[in-house]
C-alpha cells in the first residue's frame, strides 16, 4: 500500500451493510419473481413497465461505478471538460429515445439486439456484432465486479475477494429468481437510493468547499484544469458522448429495456433518465475538484471520488455517516448495473444462440432453465475474471472503438430500407480496426471518435454503391413472413 | 540537529527515491502519478515541484505519510520534482516533467470530425424517426 491504511469504516460495519442490503436485493427479487410466469415475463417484464419504472431503471443502469468511480477521474485529469464530456454519455439516452420508439414499430415482439442484426443484415455481421457485445458486456461486468471489490477493500477493510464475491453473488441470485421483474423493481429503490444519497454528498460538499478559494487554488496550482482549449479534455469530450453512443445503441441492456417498456413509455422514459443521469457525472466530478484546494492527496486516481468525499464530509465530524452513505450508494450503483447486465446477457445468450441455434423448439420450461444456467455461467466467468483483481479497465476501453462502430449500423438498419448488409459488417471490421490503432497510435481519447466516422463513412458509402432494399416485415419473427 | 542526532545514534538516513517515474518523462494531458519508496526513518514526506532544476523556488505539491501523489492540472512547460524530507534536507534524485499538449491542428481536424459524425448522427436519427417507412 502506498496509501496510508485508513478506512472510514470498520469491517464490522461494512458487513452489516452488504448483508441487509444483499438480503434486501434477494427477498425483493424473489417477491417480483413470482410474477414471471413464462420466458417472456422472466426475460421482459411482461411488456408492460411504466413510465416510472422505465425512467428509473434506464437511470440506474446507466449510474455505474463508472459514473461515480470514472466521472471524479475525468473532473480531475482534464477540469472542468472532463465534467462536461462525462455527461454527454447522457446524450446516447436521448438520441435512444426515438430508437426505442422505431425498434417498438419494427419488433414489437422482439427480444434481443442480437435478433435484430441477424434479421437485418446476416450472420455475417451478426457473427461480428456478438463478438463486440460479448467482449464489451462481460469487460463492464468484469471491470464492475473488481470496482465492488476494490470500494469495499478501501471503505470497510473487507477482503477484496470476499467483498467482491458478495456483490456478484448477491446480483446472480436475484437475477435468477426474478429476472427483469426483479432487475427493474430493484432498480427503481436503487436510482432512488443514489439521487438523494449523491445530493447529499454533495451538499455536504458545497458546506465544506469556499467556491472563491477554490477556484484561486486549482488557478495556482492546476492551471490545465481551467484551461478551455487543453487538447485531451477538448477530444475526450466527443470520445466519451460516441463511446456513450455505442454502448446505448447496441446494447441489449438497453433494447431488452426497450422492449419491456410499453411503446408509448419507451421514448419518454429513456429521455426523462437522460435527464436525471445528466447532473450525476457534473455533481461527482465537482467533488474530485475540491480535492486539490482542501489538500487531499489523491494516490490511486481510481478512487478520487469516495476518498475525497469521504475525506470531506470526516472534516465536518460526520466520517461514519459519510461512510455508511457512500457504501450504500456505491453498492446500489453497482447492483443497478451488474444486474442488468446479467439479465441482459444471458437473454442474448440463450435468445440468440441457444434457441435460435442449439434448441429452435425449446419449451418455456427448458428456455426457464437455460436462462437460469446462463445467468450462473455469466456470473462464474465474471467471477473468475475479476478475481486476479488484473488491471482489466483497459479492456473496457478497448471496446470503445469497437461499440462506436456499431452506431451506424444500427441507425441504418433501423431507418434506412435500402442500408447495405455486407457494408454494416465492413462498418464494423473497419470501424473496430481503425479506432484501435487510433488508440494506441494518436490517444485513447480519440478511439471511439475515430472508430465512429469511419463506420459511418463505410456504411454511408457502401450503402450508396451497393442499395438494398429490404423488407421490414422480416424483422418480425412473430409473423408468418419472418425468414431466417 | 536531527541529522546529527540521527547519525550519533547509528542510524543511517536512507534515502527517498522516486519508483515511477524514475526518470524524465513527458505528459501529454499534464498528469503524472508519482509513486516512492519508504524510508522508515521518515514519518513525513514532502513532495516540491519547481520550474528549475536548481530548486531554487519550490512549491510543495504534498507533505504527509503516502508513498504516492497524482499531480493534474499542469500547465504546457518543463517542472521538476524531487521526494525527500524538508526537516533534515534530504532529497530523492530529481525527475523532470515536461507537459507538451497535443498538436492543435490535429486536434481541430478532430473535433471537426467529432462535430460533423455528431451533426450525421443526430440528424439520422431524426430524419428517420418524422420519415419512418412503415413496417407494415
Amino acid at each position: 500500500m502506498i496509501a496510508e491504511e485508513t478506512h472510514v469504516l470498520d469491517p464490522g460495519t461494512g458487513w452489516v451493510l452488504l448483508g441487509i442490503f444483499g438480503a434486501i436485493w434477494i427477498g425483493l427479487g424473489i417477491l417480483w419473481g413470482r410474477k414471471a410466469k413464462d420466458s417472456e415475463g422472466f426475460m421482459l417484464a411482461g411488456r408492460n413497465v411504466g413510465m416510472a419504472l422505465g425512467a428509473a431503471t434506464a437511470m440506474a443502469t446507466w449510474v455505474t461505478s463508472n459514473t461515480t468511480m470514472l466521472a471524479p477521474v475525468f473532473a480531475l485529469e482534464k477540469g472542468v471538460w472532463g465534467m462536461l464530456a462525462y455527461s454527454t454519455a447522457s446524450f446516447g439516452l436521448f438520441l435512444f429515445a426515438p430508437l426505442a420508439f422505431r425498434i417498438h414499430k419494427l419488433i414489437p415482439k422482439g427480444y434481443t439486439s442480437g435478433d435484430f442484426v441477424r434479421l437485418r443484415f446476416g450472420r455475417l455481421a451478426w457473427g461480428l456484432f456478438l463478438l463486440i457485445t460479448l467482449f464489451y458486456s462481460l469487460g463492464w461486468l468484469v471491470t464492475m465486479a473488481i470496482a465492488g471489490g476494490e470500494l469495499f477493500l478501501a471503505l470497510a477493510g473487507i477482503d477484496y475477494a470476499l467483498g467482491m464475491s458478495v456483490i456478484l453473488l448477491v446480483c446472480v441470485v436475484y437475477t435468477l429468481f426474478g429476472g427483469l421483474y426483479a432487475v427493474i423493481g430493484t432498480d427503481f429503490i436503487q436510482s432512488l437510493v443514489i439521487l438523494i444519497g449523491i445530493v447529499f454528498i454533495g451538499f455536504m460538499v458545497l458546506q465544506q468547499v469556499d467556491l472563491p478559494a477554490m477556484h484561486a487554488s486549482i488557478r495556482e496550482n492546476q492551471p490545465g484544469l481551467l484551461n478551455m482549449l487543453m487538447p485531451a479534455a477538448l477530444l475526450s469530450f466527443f470520445n466519451n458522448m460516441f463511446f456513450g453512443f455505442g454502448e446505448v445503441f447496441h446494447n441489449n441492456v438497453w433494447w431488452s429495456r426497450a422492449f419491456a417498456m410499453r411503446r408509448s413509455i419507451a421514448p419518454k422514459a429513456f429521455f426523462v433518465s437522460g435527464l436525471l443521469w445528466f447532473p450525476i457525472p457534473i455533481a461527482a466530478g465537482f467533488i474530485a475538484l475540491s480535492a486539490g484546494p482542501l489538500g487531499i492527496n489523491i494516490v490511486d486516481k481510481n478512487m478520487t471520488g469516495p476518498l475525497v468525499a469521504s475525506q470531506v464530509m470526516s472534516m465536518n465530524g460526520s466520517g461514519t455517516v459519510a461512510g455508511i452513505v457512500i457504501f450504500i450508494v456505491l453498492f446500489c450503483s453497482l447492483a443497478s448495473s451488474i444486474d442488468s447486465l446479467l439479465a441482459a446477457t444471458s437473454d442474448l445468450i440463450t435468445e440468440d444462440i441457444y434457441r435460435k441455434f442449439l434448441h429452435k423448439k425449446a419449451s418455456e420450461r427448458q428456455m426457464r432453465r437455460a436462462s437460469a444456467l446462463v445467468i450462473i455461467g455469466v456470473g462464474l466467468v465474471g467471477w473468475l475474471l475479476a478475481l486476479p483483481n488484473w488491471p482489466l479497465e483497459q479492456a473496457l476501453f478497448f471496446s470503445g472503438p469497437l461499440v462506436a462502430s456499431v452506431i451506424w449500423p444500427v441507425i441504418a438498419g433501423l431507418y434506412w430500407k435500402t442500408a447495405n448488409r455486407h457494408a454494416a459488417a465492413a462498418a464494423m471490421l473497419l470501424g473496430s480496426g481503425i479506432g484501435l490503432w487510433a488508440y494506441f497510435a494518436i490517444g485513447w481519447f480519440t478511439a471511439s471518435l475515430i472508430g465512429a466516422a469511419v463506420s459511418m463513412i463505410v456504411m454511408a458509402v457502401g450503402t450508396k454503391l451497393a442499395p438494398e432494399s429490404f423488407d421490414w416485415k422480416k424483422l418480425d419473427e412473430s409473423s408468418s413472413a419472418a425468414t431466417d | 540537529m536531527c541529522l546529527t542526532l540521527l547519525l550519533q545514534s547509528g542510524l543511517s538516513i536512507e534515502a527517498v527515491e522516486f519508483v515511477d517515474p524514475t526518470a524524465d518523462t513527458t505528459s501529454e494531458d499534464g498528469v503524472v502519478a508519482f509513486e516512492w519508496s519508504g524510508a522508515p526513518a521518515v514519518a513525513e514526506y514532502e513532495l516540491q515541484q519547481s520550474r528549475s532544476a536548481d530548486f531554487s523556488e519550490t512549491q510543495t505539491r504534498y507533505q504527509g505519510a503516502d508513498r504516492g501523489s497524482v499531480i493534474t492540472g499542469l500547465a504546457e512547460g518543463e517542472y521538476f520534482f524531487r521526494v525527500g524530507n524538508a526537516t533534515t534536507n534530504t532529497w530523492s534524485a530529481p525527475v523532470r516533467v515536461e507537459v507538451k499538449y497535443m498538436n492543435m491542428t490535429l486536434v481541430w481536424t478532430l473535433m471537426g470530425v467529432g462535430v460533423f459524425v455528431f451533426g450525421a448522427t443526430v440528424t439520422a436519427i431524426l430524419r428517420g424517426h418524422y420519415n419512418q417507412e412503415d413496417a407494415s
